[in-house]
């Protein structure tokens, strides 16, 4: 099935090397918005809002930057660290440049740990996009039940 | 045998009376689906109507020249397909040339009017009715311009439909194929009142 | 009869081929833009290029390098020309970089333009004096578990002229999975006065182009192509004070200024260096600052360590960058000397930083830093 020219020109920008790396859609063979409706089926099947989701993360993120680089805690319940490189990243949407931070969220009871970036968190609560499978910064539903207490 | 029906009145037939949305019930997918937004409705139509008057006129060619003289009529629907779905391809690329800011607007509808039943209908119909060159481009054209009114008919209507306090089981496509519905028998009044074959 | 029942598929095939041949002319058609010419600072230069590619790429092949941090991406702005000839509105990927003023001047994005028709371009010289070298890399150091040093020298005995605080772009090539050339700017860290060998400190980005090849695929003995030099962050005025702070990777357009200070001998300012990391095993090149802060009594090292490992003896400033910097404000530094603040690093430590000097009346005019961050 085609996909319309924006999400065809998302997906290219998802490929290897023209943003990251390794690009966002991993080793999955789904179009872009197949992957995305797999994963909004699966959050109203798990119970998890996304604005609830993106809410939480963006109050982890504030928390962790200001430790500029050091662990720091919040409400008690989660270690935060929000490492910073220099540069932006544009979201494959061509909707917003975004600081290359990277915050590292460890769920204190149960050791559990979550990954996001700034880019990846504007993907989830603005598009809904959790990345492709295979992909090293896919962020699992049930993972972030767990992590974020939802 | 072309029939005997001036231009004039196939178009105002093919736009009104036999309208292809409403009296022959072709090209529903995109009218639902589309007709939600206003704007997309319009360059939906407006590209409906290219496509429709370009395919209709070549697959005239085609059949009238090729496969009526190699005696494989019978394989009309295969290729009045290939063809629909070619022109649109050609369509698309020169639409992203020449105006990048349209090929954007139309988004995925220009491809999806390849699937468009309407399309394939008309070809067949002018085939069916054996409709000469003039009769075949002013088919084609008055269909397109009937499946745009349609649709934006619809989706003005809608618009209205929208604050009304519709049941919750029948929001969304429940109420559109209602009001499909009375447009549709509204149209019967029309039928035979213009010729078309 | 005989071979009649071949007619239907054979006519069948050939209308397909027959529109397949029709799509693709008008494919070559459409995306063919012919030969275009460019005439730049009214006629002054006049290169005739292919059309197509965007209007960055298209001067780079012609060895005319604009500066370009993010290689093409739309995410720096720095890659600014101004186009007099039409080439339509701003595009929604240019609007965040151009200012009001700017966009009346016809001033783009040079990534963003693709070279459709013959245009009039208006560059200012210096940016003529950016050239492309290759460089072939001659050591490669970890200094910390995410940082590397990376030393390389100019190829046949070329030099490069450029002011310490300005920064080099690698150009990456194609690698792994990754089928096209980008380009990313890393500062300067040797001292303009090497002029054939440059050093560079790379910190490892997770799942970043450039730092994935450098930490995985170049080797001691590779070429790196790089584009240099760029960028405005270097040395002002003469006796002001000088607050350096950097953390990290931040080092490198420091570390380029302090020691061609040192080698140029200037000692009329005193100059004080808050260099932060987050853990013991984070710093790097104590020695190399200790060693000069013996040498060049103007020169006051101050490194901070956010959390040092419990064994190690630390005596050194803890905690935040910040926090030392604001004891030495209030406490150490005479408050009638005029001061300047250098910054390099993170966006969230240069905005903490600049609070801090801005709180104690340094003049946001007065601190200077790298805005590619």
């Amino acid at each position: 099935m085609k996909m319309s020219p924006e999400h065809t020109k998302a997906a290219a920008q998802m490929l290897p090397g023209i943003i990251t790396a390794e690009g966002f859609l991993g080793d999955d063979s789904r179009p872009l918005p197949d992957i995305i409706q797999a994963d909004e089926e699966q959050a109203s099947r798990l119970g998890v809002e996304w604005e609830q989701v993106a809410e939480t993360l963006h109050a982890l993120r504030n928390a962790g930057m200001e430790g500029q680089g050091t662990s720091v805690e919040y409400l008690r319940k989660w270690n935060v660290r929000v490492d910073e490189a220099r540069g932006v990243l544009p979201c494959p949407f061509k909707d917003g440049l975004f600081h290359k931070h990277t915050i590292l969220v460890t769920h204190k009871a149960s050791g559990a740990q979550l990954v996001f970036s700034e880019l990846s968190l504007h993907l989830l609560e603005t598009h809904h996009f959790l990345q492709g499978r295979g992909s090293s910064f896919r962020m699992e539903l049930a993972q972030i039940k767990k992590v974020l207490e939802l | 045998m072309a029939p005997d029906i001036s231009p004039i009145i196939l178009l105002l037939a093919s736009i009104f009376t036999s309208n292809i949305l409403l009296a022959n019930f072709l090209g529903m997918c995109s009218f639902i689906t589309i007709s939600k937004d206003l704007k997309s409705a319009n360059g939906l139509g407006l590209a409906v109507i290219l496509v429709m008057t370009v395919t209709t006129v070549i697959n005239y060619a085609v059949y009238n020249y090729i496969l009526v003289f190699f005696h494989i009529e019978y394989l009309r629907f295969i290729v009045f397909i290939i063809v629909i779905a070619a022109v649109v391809q050609m369509l698309e690329m020169i639409i992203e040339r020449l105006s990048p800011a349209l090929y954007m607007a139309l988004g995925i509808f220009l491809p999806l009017i390849t699937v468009n039943c309407a399309i394939l209908g008309v070809s067949l119909f002018m085939q069916i009715r054996s409709y000469n060159f003039v009769q075949t481009v002013v088919y084609g054209l008055g269909s397109g311009v009937g499946w745009w009114l349609a649709i934006l008919a619809l989706a003005a209507i809608r618009q209205k439909v929208e604050k009304a306090p519709v049941p919750a089981g029948l929001k969304g496509p429940g109420i559109t194929l209602i009001i499909i519905g009375l447009m549709a028998m509204a149209f019967i009044g029309f039928s035979g009142m213009l010729n078309v074959q | 009869m005989g071979l009649d029942f071949l007619t239907a598929p054979l006519i069948v095939a050939s209308i397909s081929v027959i529109l397949s041949v029709i799509i693709s002319v008008i494919d070559m058609i459409v995306n063919n833009y012919g030969e275009v010419k460019l005439s730049i600072n009214s006629g002054k230069k006049i290169l005739t290029v292919k059309g197509g590619s965007s209007l960055l790429s298209t001067l780079g092949e012609q060895d005319i390098f604009l500066p370009s941090a993010c290689g093409g991406r739309a995410t720096c702005g720095v890659c600014k020309i101004k186009v007099k000839s039409d080439v339509g509105p701003h595009l929604p990927t240019e609007l965040p970089f151009i200012s009001k003023e700017e966009m009346q001047e016809n001033i783009r994005l040079s990534c963003q333009i693709k070279v459709k028709t013959d245009l009039e371009l208006e560059i200012p010289e210096e940016l003529f004096a950016i050239q492309k070298y290759s460089t072939t890399v001659t050591s490669i150091r970890d200094l910390t578990p995410d940082i590397k040093e990376i030393k390389c020298t100019l190829k046949d005995s070329q030099q490069i002229d450029f002011r310490a605080g300005q920064y080099a772009q690698f150009v990456v090539p194609p690698y792994g999975k990754i089928k096209q050339e980008t380009q990313r700017a890393y500062s300067i860290a040797s001292p303009p006065g090497k002029k054939s060998e440059l050093d560079f400190i790379v910190r490892l980005v997770p799942g970043g182009i450039a730092t994935t090849y450098v930490f995985t695929v170049l080797k001691e003995g590779d070429t790196l192509d790089i584009i240099a030099p760029l960028g405005d962050f270097q040395l002002h005025g003469e006796h002001e004070d000088m607050l350096c702070i950097a953390g990290g990777s931040g080092m490198a357009p420091i570390q380029a200024m302090l020691f061609d200070m040192f080698e140029k001998k200037i000692n009329g300012r005193d100059i004080y260096y808050f260099f932060g990391v987050a853990t013991s095993k984070d710093m790097f090149y104590l020695e190399l600052f200790r060693d000069l802060e013996k040498k060049w009594p103007v020169f006051h090292f101050v490194p901070v360590i956010a959390a040092p490992d419990s064994g190690s003896g630390w005596k050194g400033e803890t905690g935040l960058v910040t926090q030392p910097l604001e004891k030495y404000l209030n406490d150490k530094l005479p408050e009638d000397k005029p001061k300047q603040g250098y910054l390099c690093g993170s966006p969230g430590m240069i905005d903490a930083c600049i609070k801090v000097l801005t709180t104690h009346g340094i003049a946001e005019d007065s601190i200077f830093y790298d805005k590619f961050a």
